[in-house]
């Protein structure tokens, strides 16, 4: 073991365990996934997993979620009290109570006049390698504060033996951190209670300042004397300070003494104080001087039938203590392979490139990603190998599952798998994921009806949690029947919502909530578009788009999502009457453009039209062909967030053949695109690209499957295909950089493809909204309109120093604008 | 005679002293890498000595009217020869409502400065992110953890993107260091990311450093700056040497 196991071990064993917050330690946030709850839903969706439901697994959940998830499926309890300690990371009470209860002796302490001020008590003290451990815990506080209560009651608040005490307590916690403090030396004539609470002080003091043997002995002493009152902590902390004397300085002498210490707490009287934490000390012990016996040890109660109290701990140490032969752990085996763990199953690929650094920046970031979806494809294969392998030796459904969540489609051998799950019965823990995995591997081949009658019968089940509803709910999207059918599909219900249905997420991971997708405003509402629905709304053509605007199944945000993309698109696409049938939605769904909406109905010229259209694009940054990048303007004006492109419209004739929808890995969650995909930058590079995609999994973002998922597009949407890409050879694409501009490296857009400069003959929109309002003076229009490309230009892409020019002509012609008062730079 | 050699020696001396210049600069290496280390077991020893380490040693919690703080509660093994940053993380808990006082504010700074100041660690930088009605709060606690501060020893802090562009109450912030985080911006991340292809940060004082993640992206970046890097899971070899080779000029 080597020295961080063994100070993690070290630090996982102290009693009381302190509790580390992984959210709020493990650094920023970033967007997860709002449909899909790796940690179990809500309070009711685990309660019914830990009653035995099982719906669909997600490898990608916590290792001890996964435990229990192992206990189910081999038909084993786990129960709600057990299951709720192992949904989260392990262990210990909430920092809150320790937080509480040392601020109650902080107050309680002012009860004593002139008592010194104690802005804040260190609990730790340094330990090895930069941290900190913990020495005191909020028991030691509640206990001061209600001793120092009573002395109060007893001798008065002014009595100058209280006086003493509480120097002498405060000395006590001051050894929490800081060795070498002294208890003030009492007069002769200090009253006997003093005298007794004083000798437990200086154990205290030398037991929190590592002078453990010491402390064994007062406390021993104590135990010895009928007229203290602490002598029936005696027991509890002689062999609390002999436990911390072995971790301290583990030598065979000092576990043996440590142990009789502690078996004899656990042979002490019922009611003894402390006697309950002796199995737990007895414990922590053996795994320092016996950890392969452990590991058995644990192992084995962990594979019981009845689970103890300390599960969820002793799964935690089990996982500590390392690596052990997979029959001894097969639970930590098949975790670790259905998670196709890159460091177990793939590990040559793990280390650095050792190849020089490439000049050129493209070819360094296509080292990169090849390495990585290198060893995501070796992962995934050898952790397929060994599934398959234990479950031709077992024929355990728990092994089927892995293998089946590892398999790729097209994959040798998918077949066997695929027959097995098929002959799961409804009534196994492992059928829902055996039917989502072997649907996965089948949807693109099977009769779209019979996918659709199995996808429904599931569906009508009313045991489904949020995150298996939703699963099913993505599939059933893919072989929906109609339009309208699609519509009500593509709906996901939220998982966690704003109001949080007691999901441990929130306090567990750095994921945050994403913004504006759903039926609300903001981080509102409980009801959104599912990521592999937009998918497919993203590669329908206008028309279908446009009926689906207009689907009242929709609530209102989610449709003026559909609406102003479709918006966008009827504009880059010259449709008229598209553009104004959108223009009509959209002006009930976003009356914060009211006027400009107008202005797109009254315009009588393709000139008109066009500026028209400029200037409601000039106030929406987030507006885009897409859902997969756009964002949902909320708000006031100023308040729409994005970055606009650089709009450019192409003439009849001219649409880029080779033009793509986003790939799949778009419309991963922020947070998911670094965990799932193989590569956190994705190069402008049409194999890797290619390689990427052929592995991504746009329905559960590879938190459910290391194999992809292929989305399969509707047959009414995959009927209309050509239509979808003839149009979408009308959209823009992002720029691609890679230059070096003055001491500024520009990279590219990389998710979208590649681009090069503006299509010859093509109209930039910005140029359009300038050189109208250049050309007319008077329109009252004109001043906001070099504002806001000025703001376009800031927060948008360069355009031939379009932002320059708008600012010296709004100073130059409207010195008196509002709109110039508020434009005090331009950017260029 | 002994008058004039009297006003001469004293003019003199006078000269002397304010020829010194003011006192030796606080030192942010410009240009350093310097890996994050969060709050999980962490080895960057095998980045050697010539890049720099802002540790997680202290995690203070503003909770109601109270404060709860404790140290780093996993190992950090990094070379002996590097420099170090204690780098204290703050937040306050959103299930209390606060309440702010004096005592309160003591409270946390004493905290602060308790886990700012591991022996071996050079400077120190504050992690706080503040709504912007608890503003004041972030900016008091900075006076009073730079005046308890020696002179000698520098003070960063991380900022959201947003208070380098659209907001200035950073302005005269008593720090040597604002390091602005390029990652984990939200919806206004892509605006951020534009502006400063056409710029830089408006506030001046947020020049002199940034933070990356490994998954993010890392153009328009100006050279010269000190950049903090961040890894959403655990260092290892292999992503710094990646995140070092994208970052290579």
């Amino acid at each position: 073991m080597n020295m961080i196991s063994r100070i993690f071990v070290a630090v996982a064993l102290l009693l009381p365990l302190a509790t580390v917050r992984p959210a709020f330690a493990s650094g920023p946030t970033s967007g997860g996934p709002w449909d899909l709850d790796a940690f179990g839903g809500g309070a009711a969706d685990r309660a019914s997993f830990y009653d035995g439901h099982v719906g669909v697994i997600l490898p990608s959940a916590a290792r001890s979620e996964l435990y229990a998830t192992w206990r189910l499926l081999h038909g084993q309890a786990v129960g709600a009290a057990i299951g709720e300690t192992l949904s989260v990371p392990c262990c210990g009470d909430p920092d809150q109570t320790a937080s509480d209860r040392i601020e109650a002796w902080r107050q309680a302490r002012k009860a004593v006049p002139d008592a010194a001020k104690v802005a804040w008590i260190q609990t730790d003290r340094p330990g090895p390698d930069n941290s900190d451990t913990p020495n005191c815990f909020g028991d030691a506080f509640a206990t001061a504060a209600s001793t120092l209560r009573a002395r109060i009651a007893s001798h008065g608040a002014s009595s100058p033996w209280v006086k003493i005490w509480l120097n002498g307590q405060d000395a006590v916690f001051q050894a929490c951190s800081e060795p070498g403090q002294a208890l003030p030396a009492l007069a002769p004539d200090a009253p006997v209670w003093l005298k007794k609470d004083q000798a437990y002080q200086w154990a205290a003091l030398k037991f929190y300042s590592g002078d453990y043997a010491s402390a064994a002995a007062d406390f021993a002493a104590i135990g010895a004397d009928p007229a203290s009152p602490w002598r029936i902590w005696s027991a509890y902390l002689v062999a609390r300070s002999r436990y911390r004397a072995a971790l301290a300085g583990p030598t065979p002498q000092a576990y043996a003494l440590a142990r009789q210490t502690i078996e004899a707490l656990k042979r002490s009287p019922p009611g003894t104080p402390g006697r309950e934490e002796a199995i737990g000390l007895l414990k922590a012990l053996a795994i320092r001087e016996d950890p392969a016996g452990m590991r058995k040890q644990l192992a084995s109660a962990l594979a019981a039938p009845d689970l103890p109290p300390t599960a969820a701990s002793d799964f935690r140490d089990l996982v500590e203590l390392g690596a052990a032969p997979a029959a001894e752990t097969p639970v930590l085996d098949w975790i670790a392979t259905i998670k196709a763990d890159g460091a177990v199953f793939a590990p040559e690929l793990h280390k650095p490139l050792a190849d020089p650094v490439d000049e050129d920046w493209r070819a360094r970031e296509r080292k990169i990603a090849a390495r990585s979806i290198a060893e995501k494809a070796a992962a995934r294969t050898a952790a397929l190998a060994h599934a398959w392998m234990r479950w031709r030796a077992t024929h355990d459904a728990a092994w089927l599952l892995a293998a089946l969540s590892l398999s790729d489609p097209d994959e040798t051998g998918a077949r066997e798998l695929v027959a097995a799950a098929a002959a799961l019965p409804p009534s196994s823990p492992a059928y829902l994921t055996g039917t989502y995995q072997r649907i996965r591997l089948t949807i693109a081949t099977a009769t779209p009806a019979a996918t659709r009658s199995e996808l429904d019968a599931i569906l009508r089940r009313r045991d489904l949690s949020v995150t298996t509803r939703n699963l099913f709910l993505a599939e059933r999207a893919q072989v929906a029947e109609t339009l309208a059918r699609f519509a009500v599909l593509s709906l996901r219900r939220r998982v966690c919502g704003v109001e949080q249905e007691r999901c441990v997420r929130a306090d567990y991971n750095n994921q945050e909530e994403p913004w504006g997708v759903y039926d609300g405003k903001g981080y509102a509402g409980s009801i959104g578009i599912g990521e592999n629905a937009r998918l497919i709304i993203d590669r329908m053509p206008l028309s279908m788009r446009m009926a689906l605007a207009e689907d009242r199944s929709l609530p209102s945000p989610l449709r003026l999502d559909i609406a102003l993309t479709t918006w966008v698109r009827a504009t880059l696409l010259q449709d008229d009457t598209a553009v104004n049938a959108m223009t009509r939605r959209l002006k009930p769904l976003l009356p914060q453009l009211s006027d400009n909406w107008d202005g797109v109905l009254a315009a009588r010229t393709l000139a008109d039209r066009r500026v028209a259209e400029a200037f409601v694009l000039a106030k929406l940054p987030g507006a885009r062909t897409d859902l997969a990048d756009y964002v949902r303007p909320e708000g006031t004006v100023g308040q729409f967030q994005g970055a606009w492109p650089d709009w450019r419209i192409l003439p009849p004739g001219h649409a880029d053949p080779a033009a793509m929808p986003p790939p799949p890995e778009a419309y991963y969650p922020q947070a998911l695109q670094t965990l799932s995909l193989p590569s956190p930058i994705l190069p402008a590079d049409a194999e890797l690209g290619r390689q990427t995609s052929a592995m991504a999994d746009p329905i559960c973002f590879g938190l459910c499957n290391a194999g992809a998922f292929p989305v399969r597009l509707p047959a009414f949407v995959a009927k209309q295909a050509a239509r979808a890409r003839t149009e979408r050879g009308y959209f823009p694409r992002q720029p691609a950089g890679g230059e070096m501009e003055g001491d500024t490296f520009l990279f590219g857009e990389n998710l979208r493809g590649t681009t090069s400069p503006p299509e010859p003959g093509s109209l930039s929109l910005w140029d359009v909204l300038f050189d109208y309002a250049a050309a007319h003076p008077k329109d009252p229009r004109a001043p906001e309109m070099m504002h806001r490309l000025i703001h376009v230009v800031r927060f948008g892409q360069k355009h031939d120093h379009l932002g320059r020019r708008a600012f010296l002509l709004l100073h130059a012609r409207y010195p008196a604008s509002a709109w110039t008062k508020r434009a005090k730079y331009y950017y260029d | 005679m002994t008058t004039r050699l009297s006003i001469c020696f004293t003019v003199a001396v006078a000269l002397l002293i304010a020829c010194q210049g003011p006192a030796a600069a606080r030192d942010f290496k410009p240009g350093a890498t310097v890996l994050w280390a969060w709050e999980r077991p962490e080895d960057l020893r095998f980045a050697g000595p010539g890049v720099e380490v802002a540790a997680m040693t202290g995690f203070v919690v503003l909770s109601g009217n109270h404060v709860w703080a404790r140290g780093r509660r996993f190992p950090l093994e990094v070379d002996p020869a590097a420099r170090r940053i204690a780098m204290v993380h703050v937040q306050i808990d959103r299930r209390r409502p606060l309440v702010m006082s004096a005592e309160l504010r003591r409270a946390l700074a004493a905290a602060v400065l308790t886990y700012a100041r591991p022996p071996g660690f050079f400077g120190v930088q504050i992690d706080f992110e503040v709504r912007a009605s608890e503003r004041p709060v972030l900016l008091n606690l900075l006076r009073d953890i730079r005046a308890a501060l020696p002179e000698s020893v520098p003070l960063s802090i991380t900022a959201l993107a947003s208070w380098c562009e659209t907001e200035d109450w950073l302005r005269g912030a008593p720090v040597d260091e604002i390091v602005p985080m390029l990652f984990r911006m939200g919806p206004a991340g892509e605006e951020v990311w534009a502006g400063l292809g056409s710029g830089d940060f408006r506030q001046p004082e947020c020049h002199s450093a940034v933070g990356l993640s490994t998954d993010s992206r890392i153009d328009r970046l100006k050279r010269g700056r000190r950049v903090y890097l961040f890894d959403p899971k655990p260092w290892t070899p292999r992503a710094f040497a990646d995140i070092l080779r994208r970052l290579s000029p």
